[in-house]
């Protein structure tokens, strides 16, 4: 397991060794008609080798623009303002977009949440996996590439790869599709995969067998994940750490297992409480009261302090950074020393 | 046992087939597609009875064929005495004042361009509810009731979030002062610090006005909050149903028990303890013999290859479509 020890020059949970991902103040920021929105506001984390890294957070909180900035595809006239993103001794930030597709696809793959908008519908499925191979040189003409997707349709399910690698995807349902997007990213052996919410669209019984490919897929090849999610469950299931996500910032970073026992941000915190169970009494939940705020007029101070029990004067004035309040466990709140265990349980709903 | 409200007996709602006017013209007919199959369950006053499954298992079809929004193709409802699957269009008109649905996405079931002062005037106009001069306070009553501001009855739905449009919805559907609504799987599109709130929300309308409610989710865990009893539905069918502690303590149908164990817990210590379900579902165009799970169930014989299993009580008020449910108790 990698060990997680504290911040160095700005690095947010490295492990001992190099982290394969390391993202630093990172900040996207995108012009619109209401102003200039923060999407992504100095968000640092870093993945180590072989790790599998959840990004949590609610819609609009800001984990697709950040995996997004991470390998330069914000849309214009949004940009990544400020902050590195560090891999193999570069920072992607600074690196052309004629780079990057070096990269993409090849070091780092990512992948989304609809897989079959993903597909090329009038391409067979060989050629959908074949293609990035023959892109970047891995293999040696459409021979090769073709076996080489048969190999990777195996691994990751596929029934009767040989039968279906001349299907078209309209073919397959929507498991087997994101089955093949992700034999897709994993076409050149990167080292490190971007998952976006890859199991959001399907059902239960086939998000729990992919979940189990992907958990598979990181022991068995050491490839480092980086995974998306908005749900909870998947994150104790799946991520060795998490950060959790609230309008555009991170605001709490640590072990999944810690996050889960000691909660050091309130949000992190009420996010837990209000999650419906399978176990335990299914009284009545208690929820975070408000809604997220409108990116385009972010409450001052702390984002979270108009739906927070905690909140203070110097919550709405100052503007908390992320600090390391134990070894390894980040959290982005002045009062996280005063945070009872039963926070939220003595409101009433 | 008191009259339920609601009693829906042999269901089913087949799509396409050779009986639509396609056929009749000498073109291609589409392809029979089974959405509901012979599906029988009764509703008690004041109860909210969950239906879940996953994707194309028939839920939406269902609720909608109970609103006569989709016309069964054979079977019976009756509601509160009533049989509404053979009214007449006036007499409908009227049984749908007693009923009304709630949509998952707020976005698209709200028209964009009305204020909530309008949209609901509307409904309120429309159903002559109340008389004209009672329309602007009832209007304010159902907002309060919902928990929106009161300012917010002269903006349209872009100015809501997610959550505040999902109860405009849910304020829409009360308008009329229904006793029974269908809610269409109303927190799935909300975020979970939001869900919360939209759940304890018809927790306490239930509460408040006596209403009887059908919910529809595939997150069985919200379903284990809010239900009184719940049905699971498979391929067109209920193969299970029960009260909520028969249906998460001690599940008898192998696809409860699936589901069950797929459902990813917020608990980095849980371990599933039973094996994984494999395969994917079956195409409803082309389900599979004998019970439909048969696929892709760890219990399968060459019984359940060929023979539709049948409901069986096995417990007061738990009823299951297997013929191996004594081994899936036992397994369990
Ligand atoms: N093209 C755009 N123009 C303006 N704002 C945008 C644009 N794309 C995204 N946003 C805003 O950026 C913020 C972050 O969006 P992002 O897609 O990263 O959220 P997310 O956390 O991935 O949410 P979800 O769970 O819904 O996918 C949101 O508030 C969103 O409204
Ligand atoms: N108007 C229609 N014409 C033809 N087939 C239909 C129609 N409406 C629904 N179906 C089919 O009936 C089956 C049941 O669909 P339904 O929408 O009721 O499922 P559901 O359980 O609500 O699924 P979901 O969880 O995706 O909402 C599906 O196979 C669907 O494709
Ligand atoms: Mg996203
Ligand atoms: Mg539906």
């Amino acid at each position: 397991m990698a060990t997680v020890l504290g911040t160095a020059a700005g690095t947010v949970g490295t492990s001992a060794a190099p982290p394969i991902l390391d993202v630093r103040s990172l900040t996207t920021t995108i012009p619109t008609a209401r102003g200039t929105l923060t999407v992504v506001d100095d968000v640092s984390f870093a993945v180590a080798q072989g790790e599998c890294f959840g990004l949590v957070g609610e819609s609009g909180s800001g984990k697709s623009m950040t995996l997004r900035s991470i390998l330069g595809l914000i849309p214009p006239p949004g940009r990544v303002a400020s902050g590195e993103v560090r891999h193999a001794g570069r920072d992607l930030v600074r690196l052309s977009q004629r780079e990057l597709n070096r990269i993409r696809g090849r070091e780092i793959a990512m992948i989304v949440q609809d897989a079959v908008s993903a597909l090329n519908p009038v391409y067979r499925i060989g050629r959908q996996i074949g293609e990035p191979m023959l892109e970047h040189r891995i293999v040696k003409g459409a021979r090769s590439a073709r076996a080489r997707a048969v190999a990777l349709m195996a691994k990751v399910g596929i029934p009767a790869p040989e039968k279906r690698v001349d299907d078209f995807p309209h073919q397959f349902s929507g498991g087997m599709c994101q089955r093949v997007v992700i034999a897709t990213a994993l076409a050149c052996d990167p080292g490190l995969l971007l998952a976006d919410e890859p199991t959001t669209a399907l059902d239960v019984t086939i998000q729990d067998q992919i979940l189990k490919l992907l958990v598979a897929l990181q022991r068995d090849l050491g490839l480092s994940l980086l995974l998306v999610t908005h749900d909870m469950g998947v994150v104790a299931q799946t991520c060795q750490r998490v950060a959790v996500m609230y309008a555009g910032q991170i605001v709490e970073l640590v072990r999944t297992d810690a996050l889960f026992r000691q909660p050091r941000h309130p949000y992190t915190a009420g996010l837990l409480n209000c999650v419906p169970r399978l176990d335990g009494p299914a009284v009545r939940l208690k929820p975070i009261p408000g809604a997220p705020p409108d990116l385009a007029a972010p409450p001052s101070g702390c984002r979270f302090h108009p739906r927070c029990p905690l909140a203070t004067e110097a919550c709405r004035s100052q503007r908390p950074e992320l600090v390391e309040v134990a070894p390894g466990h980040f959290s982005r709140c002045i009062r996280h020393h005063e945070m009872p265990p039963d926070l939220w349980k003595r409101l009433d709903a | 046992m008191p009259e339920p409200l609601l009693q829906v007996t042999g269901l089913s709602k087949h799509f396409g087939g050779h009986r639509g006017l396609v056929a009749r013209l000498g073109g291609v007919p589409a392809p029979r597609l089974v959405a509901v199959d012979d599906v029988s369950f009764s509703i008690a006053r004041g109860e909210i009875f969950s239906l879940v499954g996953e994707s194309g298992s028939g839920k939406t079809t269902l609720g909608r064929t109970i609103l006569r929004l989709v016309e069964p193709t054979s079977g019976h409802i009756v509601f509160d005495g009533t049989d509404i699957t053979t009214l007449r269009p006036a007499q409908l008109r009227k049984a749908r004042r007693q009923i009304q649905m709630i949509f998952q996405d707020p976005v698209s079931s709200l028209n964009p361009r009305l204020t909530v002062r309008q949209m609901l005037g509307e409904v309120l106009r429309v159903h002559a509810v109340r008389p004209a001069s009672q329309v602007q306070a009832r209007i304010a009553e159902l907002l309060a009731l919902v928990g929106l501001p009161a300012d917010s009855i002269d903006r349209t739905p872009k100015h809501f979030s997610g959550g505040q449009r999902q109860r405009i919805g849910i304020a829409r559907a009360l308008a009329v002062e229904p006793r029974f609504i269908v809610a269409d799987e109303p927190v799935s599109a909300v975020d979970v610090s939001v869900q919360s709130q939209i759940m304890n929300l018809l927790l306490d309308l239930r509460e408040r006005l006596g209403l009887t409610l059908l919910f529809i989710a595939h997150d069985l865990s919200v379903v284990r909050y809010l239900s009184d009893r719940v049905g699971v539905m498979y391929l067109g069918r209920i193969v299970e149903v029960g009260s909520r502690d028969q249906l998460f303590s001690a599940p008898r149908h192998p696809y409860t028990r699936a589901l069950l164990s797929a459902a990813p817990r917020p608990d980095p210590n849980h371990r599933a303890t039973i094996a994984a379900i494999t395969g994917e579902p079956p195409s409803p165009l082309n389900p599979p013999s004998g019970c439909h799970f048969h696929t892709r169930c760890p219990l399968a014989t060459d019984l359940c290859r060929s023979v539709a299993p049948l409901p069986e009580l096995v417990a007061p008020g738990h009823e299951v479509r297997c013929h191996h449910h004594d081994h899936a108790a036992v397994t369990a």
